[in-house]
């Protein structure tokens, strides 16, 4: 097919061929045959050179040889190796006056347009055809189209940094200020644009004079009829003038550059929108302009103009022109229809007042009007430039214009509203009126929309920060406010957190002035830490925040304590700097426990009291009334479990879990004494107590992670364990307690010895005694939720037995630092396995990160179903490991007991489902229903976890277990957040799962 | 030739407009508007000035109408009902569908509420509209054989136009009312650079100059912002076409973007139906406007619902769109009694109130209490907000028109006075254009200039477009070469363009400009040349004769390399050979001496321009100098030019001092 084209197309075009639509038809094949991405090298290269040989033969023929002269442009354009053939066909219809050498021309214009700069020598060659004469002669020709395709070829190879080395920058330029004057305006226009091109390919490195010539062209062409060529006209007057600009150097202001200002302010009213447009963008480009002139631009009315400056002459050329014709072009500007306009115009607006401060001033009033434009762009843009105004400390907010602005915050789009609160940050306000205008619009504004508290926070955090007199004297007029209102006034409201924002940052970059802000104020501010913590957006962490609104309020403190007398002693607790990650915060504890209060005053309240019985425990627990104790211990817990259940406050869930441990400690503790003192010290059950002490020294490591150095004292074989733990804890042996160190004695001494001797053990006990110790900061909760997705009571999980299963976690760690090392354990009966979770896979910060991830399971029993323990362990650091392999089975590292967080899996078939018993899990405070229902033995609880039932489920369920389903409707009714109910039941009668393996 | 202008209306005053002007031997009246200030036959213009015999279809050529507002089109169904013109009138589009409810409101009010004897009835108007000719935007309409009249955009309000007549090669611009900066609801004037003999504007601000409209919206926001903020009621008088949608469409922006929820109320009626128009007629409304009308349409007023007069003393803050805008009457003088009286209330006035209307009252000082009239009154204690928004251009915006369009003439109307005097002093002196403001009934007669038309040859049009490069041409080939391209270029931009051409006037011909290269063949004759010559010695040394073998080989190697036309060596003429070896070192010495790289050789001679230079062969060559002691070591160069190439004579005298070595 190929072959027999190519033959019919060299018939049709051979030298005899006298049929010329023949030929014609023979330029389509050979399109085709070119175009063709099949046809091979040869095909095309027997196709080009038919072409080529049939132009010689056939040059009268005109109307071919423009369409073969286009086929050959296309040709190179489509195979590089063609170029030199083509253009060799091409070069002689470059001479003579005709209208072919336009297409000549144009055919080597796609070969230097397809050279695009990589190496190619398209352009080499197209140059070597095209020297300096035959463009002039082709430039000058009298056919309007050869004209307009050579000029393209130079604009275009100019616009590409490509130069015609047969003649340098002078001739070219030459040749485009010539053809700017051309009949035709797309001529002009090119030509236009072609200086602007060579003047930009210079860079700076050209005559004044010749710029000068180049302007003189383009002022001409400013009133020129074709919007096109005034167009450019406009981009080549802006051009030059940067050049006037930079040759002037750093002088104040040059008269040239007057003209150029006035020159583009007439072409900022043209009839054409886009002339106008491009004369504002110019106008934001010119510089180093007199200072009336400017002014002159803002105004309509003809400034009196002192001492004849009214006239400027233009150096190049003898024209006169008047400075009033740049009257009030931007505010012609800024009225623009259209909105594109309008913004170049407010852009340039901005641009120009870097140069004078009185131009700024008079500027803002127009941008100020501007605020209120129908066009969301254009107020975008001009807070834009407002803000660019404030960055050059040009911007001075009138009283006048306040009003105008505070409006914007309440404009419907959120961008425009978030703008001006930025640039509200910038601003210097005038004075204490505007000021507080300024703040009761930011509180309105809030109210409107609180989901843009942090941003409006962080603007009254900066509006204060920068205006401290002001906020300071607005400080002392709430205070007064509040003492006035006898506590009326509610202290937890948008209005008043967004004002102690404002109050607390007046004196936060400079403590000396802290006096001035009335110390109360920084009290109240204390709950709202969070908030503004949050807010600042990381400039202040919420810790330094509160300790610093602390460290304020001191003074106030005393007061408050007296009306609220909250000591939290918890005993026993040491502060651990470096550990605890704390070493920013102070140590002032009272302040603390006030930010609890104001947090959320009663539970923290009812936490403290539980916590106050606690110690009162203790004298009794030395008597050793370890019933008494016990029971004063479990109603303290199942108080804290009620407190739980009623708070969803997440932040006291720290600390509800950290009292809640340390009272199941306290608890074992208890026990240990009970099961261990006087009478039959010799005949204590070794087993009984190992379990109680494993299970002390599992809470203890709990309540590490809560990040609270515990020193209980432990009375067994692992004393030595604990002893190092403690000494882990306080830093070194020197810090111990008397006590920690005579059982540390005691403990080399040798275990058996401790034993037996039960003065030793006295004396221990006498030495101990709770320390009160108070301490600072929050509560660090390092934990994990570990949460399988698609398993549900209803349909759990399947699985074939012996082989492995997938299993979708979805594992949320909160606290875990990047040098904690987590594994997620799956136990099944007592065979684990282990799986290292890499934190890297973790998306999120310290405080929260999760991850979801599928978990092979290897060890599916061969069983209906079975229950799948998946739980959370970390690796403690400086353990002895010999001590600890128990939980680690065997594997060298160990996995700390304590786990952070575990969740049980039921795993059956299908026809085991309707069996809804749940497996236990860990209940994690706060999220759970309070147990003062169920249980009154608190230990051997047993969890179930009903996600998703109905009412009716949980009857028939409870129904089962035994329960009389009553007291249990009393709580139900409170599902936690994940639309799931939790519930802790008593295990009166130990119920065993009843499909487990 | 002249065009003459007679003002029938809007001569020194507002009101009324109505200008004929004749020109070319036809004659069109622009606008025929009624005065609003007068009931008695001042109220419409006086026609008969235009026909005594009252056959008004001879003596007009065509009626064009500007916009709808009844000071420009009033007086329009009783001119051709009653006085019965039948001639061709013109509007555009939204003129005609708007002006018949403003002319029959208006009916409406004269007739059925003052109970005055009606000067034309409702199917007049319906009939006299009939005959109106739509008018599209910069479309040209031949209205007969000479006139051609075309209408382009001018702001002020829906379809108002400026409008372009021309008869011959007389040109003018009647404006109309406009507005150089485009408002809410309408884009600002836009018209093309004309070449105009007369420019018609208005002059209604003819001192003025306005500050941005931003901050006449800010006051207007504010003050009624403010008032139902306090709980007030707002009454803003409105004429019901133009104005009340600005406004409307301004409050509506506010409300929406403020989040405000107090009801806007629009007085029902003409105000509904407009609105209607305005929907409709998009395309003519401003570009943001036109842009979101896609999306929704701006006359679609979200805030904006029908007021029910119950609702008058209803309780709590609106605000509220009534009609007539100068309280002159209608529902807004209803709305004014009610609400006057209570401070807490707000009434917003238009820019301008005619004499005798109770806005005007209102407007100068802040009277306690207005007489309604001998038994009635109200107290007046509400706050009074004047708006200042206006449709008009400002003085700036006249002169940045007459500036742009730079006629010959201009003549102010619909204006005051000693504003327009002064107006006419500042076009006077800073343009330096005519201007006149003539009163009502005068006739002004402006003389135009004379045009002549000429033919031009094809080939003096391309020879304007290429002359500036025949310069760069030159410069490139001139012996300053190396020197200062940059004062060429210089040269060359500061040059102004001028095409030469030559004039012809042929008998019974129209004039011709040709191309000085044609006029020879058009004038059939021979060109002749004169040419400076002069046979130049120069002083050849050690000429050997050589042997031909060893001179035509030599030659040879040496015209390959430095003479560029071969054609020489077709000649085996030894004499040639000779000689061009000759000029081969006589070129060499001159490119030397004179640092020159543009001298050409052509076959026999040396060429610069139209210098040339050649060996002389004729024994006694007339340009020869006679000289004694001329020896045999001379050869003869002949050297010749044109008059114009006269700079290059200082060749000769480097020729002169040449002493060329042969080598051969």
């Amino acid at each position: 097919m190929e072959r027999a084209l190519l033959e019919r197309l060299q018939r049709r075009l051979s030298p005899g061929a006298a049929d010329a639509r023949g030929r014609i038809q023979a330029l389509y094949s050979a399109r085709s045959l070119i175009g063709n991405p099949d046809s091979t090298e040869s095909t095309r290269r027997s196709v080009v050179d038919a072409l080529v040989a049939s132009l010689r033969h056939h040059q009268d023929d005109a109307a071919f040889v423009h369409h073969a002269l286009k086929l050959l442009g296309d040709a190179a354009v489509l195979c590089r190796p063609f170029t030199h053939s083509v253009v060799a066909a091409v070069r002689p219809f470059l001479d003579g006056g005709h209208s072919l050498t336009a297409d000549a021309v144009a055919a080597l214009s796609s070969v230097a347009e397809a050279d695009n700069g990589s190496g190619g020598e398209g352009f080499s060659l197209v140059a070597s055809a095209l020297d300096g004469d035959r463009i002039l002669s082709l430039a000058s020709s009298p056919i309007v189209a050869v004209r307009s395709q050579v000029l393209d070829l130079l604009v275009r190879s100019m616009e590409r940094g490509r130069f015609w080395d047969s003649f340098g920058h002078h001739t070219t330029i030459q040749v485009f200020l010539g053809l700017a004057m051309d009949l035709y305006p797309l001529v002009r226009k090119r030509a236009v644009d072609g200086i602007i091109a060579v003047l930009r390919a210079a860079a700076g490195d050209v005559d004044r004079l010749i710029v000068e010539c180049c302007y003189d062209r383009a002022v001409v062409l400013l009133k020129d009829e074709e919007k096109l060529v005034r167009l450019a006209a406009v981009k080549l007057i802006s051009e030059c003038g940067e050049l006037f600009a930079a040759s002037q150097g750093e002088t104040e202001h040059s008269e040239q550059m007057d003209v150029v200002f006035v020159q583009l302010c007439l072409m900022a009213r043209d009839m054409c929108m886009k002339v106008r447009f491009e004369a504002f963008i110019a106008l934001g480009k010119v510089r180093l302009v007199h200072e009336t002139v400017l002014l002159q631009s803002l105004s309509k009315k003809i400034l009196g103009i002192k001492s004849g400056k009214a006239i400027v002459e233009c150096p190049a050329k003898v024209t006169k022109i008047s400075l009033s014709s740049a009257a009030g072009a931007f505010v012609h500007g800024i009225e623009d229809e259209f909105c594109e306009v309008r913004e170049a115009a407010c852009r340039s607006l901005g641009m120009l007042t870097i140069f004078s401060v009185k131009f700024a001033y008079e500027a803002t009033n127009l941008l100020m009007d501007m605020l209120n434009d129908d066009t969301e762009m254009v107020r975008l843009q001009t807070l834009q430039t407002l803000s660019h105004m404030a960055n050059y400390d040009r911007l001075t907010m009138q009283d006048k214009h306040m009003q105008m602005f505070l409006g914007l915050l309440a404009d419907i789009s959120a961008s425009i509203r978030c703008l001006a609160r930025k640039l509200l940050q910038l601003m210097k306000l005038p004075d204490f009126v505007s000021f507080r205008d300024t703040i009761d619009c930011l509180i309105s504004n809030l109210e409107a929309f609180p989901e843009e508290e942090e941003d409006i926070f962080f603007v009254l955090f900066s509006v204060g920060k920068r205006h401290k007199n002001f906020s300071t004297k607005l400080a002392k007029e709430f205070a007064k406010e509040i003492d006035l209102s006898c506590g009326e006034l509610i202290l937890d409201s948008n209005e008043v957190a967004a004002k102690l924002v404002l109050f607390i940052s007046s004196s936060f970059s400079n403590g000396q002035r802290a006096t001035d802000i009335p110390m109360a104020l920084y009290s109240y501010a204390v709950p709202f830490s969070g908030r503004f913590a949050r807010a600042l957006r990381g400039a202040v962490d919420q810790d330094s925040l509160l300790v610093y609104l602390c460290s304020h309020s001191k003074k106030i403190h005393k007061i408050c304590t007296s009306l609220m007398p909250i000591h939290i002693a918890i005993s026993d607790i040491t502060c651990k700097r470096n550990v605890l990650d704390f070493s920013e915060i102070l140590t002032c504890s009272e302040q603390t426990q006030e930010k609890c209060v104001f947090l959320n005053e009663e539970t923290m309240q009812s936490i403290k009291l539980n916590l106050e019985t606690v110690r009162k425990t203790w004298p009794l627990m030395k008597s050793h009334c370890t019933q008494v104790v016990q029971n004063m211990l479990r109603a303290c817990k199942e108080e804290l479990e009620t407190i739980a259940w009623n708070a969803d406050d997440g932040a006291a869930s720290s600390f509800l879990d950290f009292a809640a441990l340390y009272i199941q400690v306290i608890q074992l503790v208890n026990e240990i004494l009970g099961k261990s003192l006087p009478k039959k010290s010799c005949s204590i059950g070794m087993t009984v107590l190992d379990v109680i002490v494993e299970r002390l020294d599992m809470n203890l490591r709990r309540l590490r992670l809560l990040e609270i150095g515990v020193s209980p004292q432990p009375i067994l074989a692992r004393l030595t364990s604990t002893i190092s733990r403690l000494e882990f804890l306080c830093e070194g042996p020197s810090n111990l307690s008397d006590f920690a160190k005579e059982v540390k004695h005691a403990c080399t001494e040798g275990t058996a010895a401790l034993f037996s001797n039960t003065y030793v053990f006295r004396k221990l006990l006498e030495l101990f005694y709770p320390e009160q110790i108070t301490f600072t900061g929050r509560f660090k909760q390092k934990k994990a939720e570990v949460l399988v997705i698609g398993n549900d009571s209803e349909n759990p999980l399947t699985f074939v037995s012996g082989l492995p299963v997938g299993i979708f976690f979805r594992i949320t760690l909160y606290e875990i630092l990047n040098i904690d090392r987590l594994w997620l354990l799956l136990a099944v009966g007592g065979s684990i396995q282990y799986v290292f979770l890499d934190l890297s896979q973790f998306e999120g910060c310290d405080a929260v990160r999760s991850c979801t991830l599928i978990v092979p399971f290897h060890g599916t029993p061969k069983a209906t179903s079975f229950l799948l323990r998946a739980s959370i362990g970390i690796e403690c650091p400086s353990e002895d490991v010999t001590n600890h392999s128990k939980a680690g089975a065997g594997s060298r590292f160990y996995i700390s007991a304590y786990v952070l967080y575990g969740k049980e899996q039921f795993f059956l078939m299908k026809n085991f489902a309707n069996l809804v018993i749940m497996p236990r899990i860990q209940y994690r405070l706060g999220d759970v229903l309070s147990m003062t229902i169920f249980s009154t033995s608190s230990f051997n609880k047993l969890g179930v976890h009903l996600s998703n039932f109905s009412n009716s489920h949980l009857e028939n369920l409870l129904h089962r277990l035994g329960y009389d389903s009553t007291p249990f409707f009393g709580t139900m009714d409170k599902p936690s957040q994940e639309g799931s109910v939790s519930a802790y039941c008593a295990q009166s009668p130990p119920l065993t799962p009843p499909s487990q393996v | 030739m002249g065009i003459e202008c007679l003002v029938l209306g809007a001569g020194q005053e507002v009101g009324k407009s109505c200008v004929v002007v004749s020109m070319g031997g036809k004659r069109i009246m622009f606008d025929c508007g009624m005065h609003m200030g007068y009931l008695d036959n001042r109220r419409f213009p006086d026609f008969s000035l235009i026909s005594k015999t009252g056959d008004f279809d001879s003596a007009l050529t065509c009626v064009v109408i500007t916009h709808f507002h009844l000071d420009h089109v009033g007086a329009l169904p009783y001119f051709t009902e009653v006085c019965g013109y039948h001639g061709p009138i013109y509007m555009t589009y939204p003129t005609k569908a708007l002006a018949p409810l403003m002319l029959e409101d208006y009916r409406k009010v004269m007739v059925d509420r003052r109970g005055e004897e009606e000067q034309f009835t409702y199917d007049h108007i319906m009939e006299c509209l009939k005959k109106v000719t739509p008018l599209d935007l910069k479309q040209t309409v031949q209205v007969d054989k000479d006139l051609e009249i075309r209408a382009y955009y001018a702001g002020h309000v829906l379809g108002a136009a400026m409008i372009y007549a021309k008869v011959g090669e007389s040109t003018i611009v009647y404006t109309g009312d406009y507005n150089m900066t485009p408002d809410r609801h309408l884009g600002a004037a836009h018209i093309d650079r004309l070449q105009l003999d007369l420019l018609i504007t208005e002059s209604t601000y003819a001192t003025t100059i306005r500050d941005s409209k931003y901050a006449r919206e800010r006051e207007f926001l504010r003050a009624i912002h403010k008032c139902v903020a306090g709980g007030g009621k707002v009454l803003i008088p409105t004429f019901a076409l133009g104005r009340a949608q600005e406004l409307c469409i301004l409050l509506d922006d506010y409300w929406e973007r403020m989040n405000l929820k107090v009801p806007i109320y629009f007085s029902a009626g003409l105000t509904i139906q407009a609105n209607m128009y305005y929907k409709m007629l998009i395309g003519w409304t401003s570009q943001k406007i036109k842009e979101t009308s896609s999306v929704r349409n701006t006359f679609d007023f979200k805030h904006v619902c029908p007021f029910d007069r119950s609702l008058i003393n209803a309780p709590g803050p609106c605000v509220l769109f009534a009609t007539p805008g100068m309280i002159s009457g209608g529902f807004s003088l209803e709305v004014f009694k009610q609400w006057a009286p209570s401070e807490l209330n707000l009434v917003t006035l238009p820019g301008y109130c005619v004499a005798g209307t109770i806005g005007h009252k209102l407007m100068s000082g802040k009277p306690t209490r207005i007489d309604l009239d001998k038994d009635t009154y109200v107290d007046v204690r509400c706050q009074i907000h004047q708006l200042s928004f206006s449709p008009h251009t400002d003085s700036k915006g006249i002169m940045d028109l007459v500036e742009y369009l730079s006629p010959k003439h201009v003549i102010l109307v619909h204006g005051e006075k000693p504003k327009m005097a002064m107006l006419k002093e500042r076009i006077q002196s800073e343009l330096g254009i005519q201007c006149y403001y003539p009163a009502n009934n005068e006739k002004l007669l402006i003389s135009t200039t004379q045009n002549v038309k000429i033919d031009v040859t094809k080939k003096f049009i391309r020879s304007c477009s290429s002359a500036m490069l025949s310069n760069v041409k030159n410069s490139l080939l001139s012996i300053s070469d190396s020197g200062s391209k940059d004062n060429e270029i210089i040269k060359l931009a500061r040059e102004d363009t001028t095409a030469e051409g030559i004039l012809l006037m042929e008998k019974t011909k129209t004039a011709k400009l040709i191309h000085g290269n044609e006029l020879l063949h058009t004038l059939g004759v021979k060109e002749h040349q004169v040419r400076f010559a002069f046979c130049c010695p120069v002083e050849v040394t050690r000429m050997e004769p050589l042997s031909d073998e060893a001179n035509t080989t030599l030659c040879h190697v040496n015209s390959i390399m430095k003479v560029y036309v071969p054609r020489c060596l077709v000649t085996e003429d030894r004499l040639t050979t000779a000689n061009n070896t000759l000029l081969d070192i006589l070129l060499s010495e001159l490119e030397t001496r004179t640092e020159c790289k543009n001298i050409q050789i052509a076959s026999d001679s040396l060429q610069l321009h139209t210098f040339h230079v050649r060996v002389c062969s004729t024994e006694h060559c007339s340009y020869r100098k006679k000289e004694n002691g001329v020896g045999e070591s001379v050869v003869y160069f002949c050297c010749s030019w044109s008059p114009c190439d006269d700079r290059l004579r200082c060749l000769c005298v480097v020729l002169e001092l040449f002493k060329i070595r042969n080598e051969y």
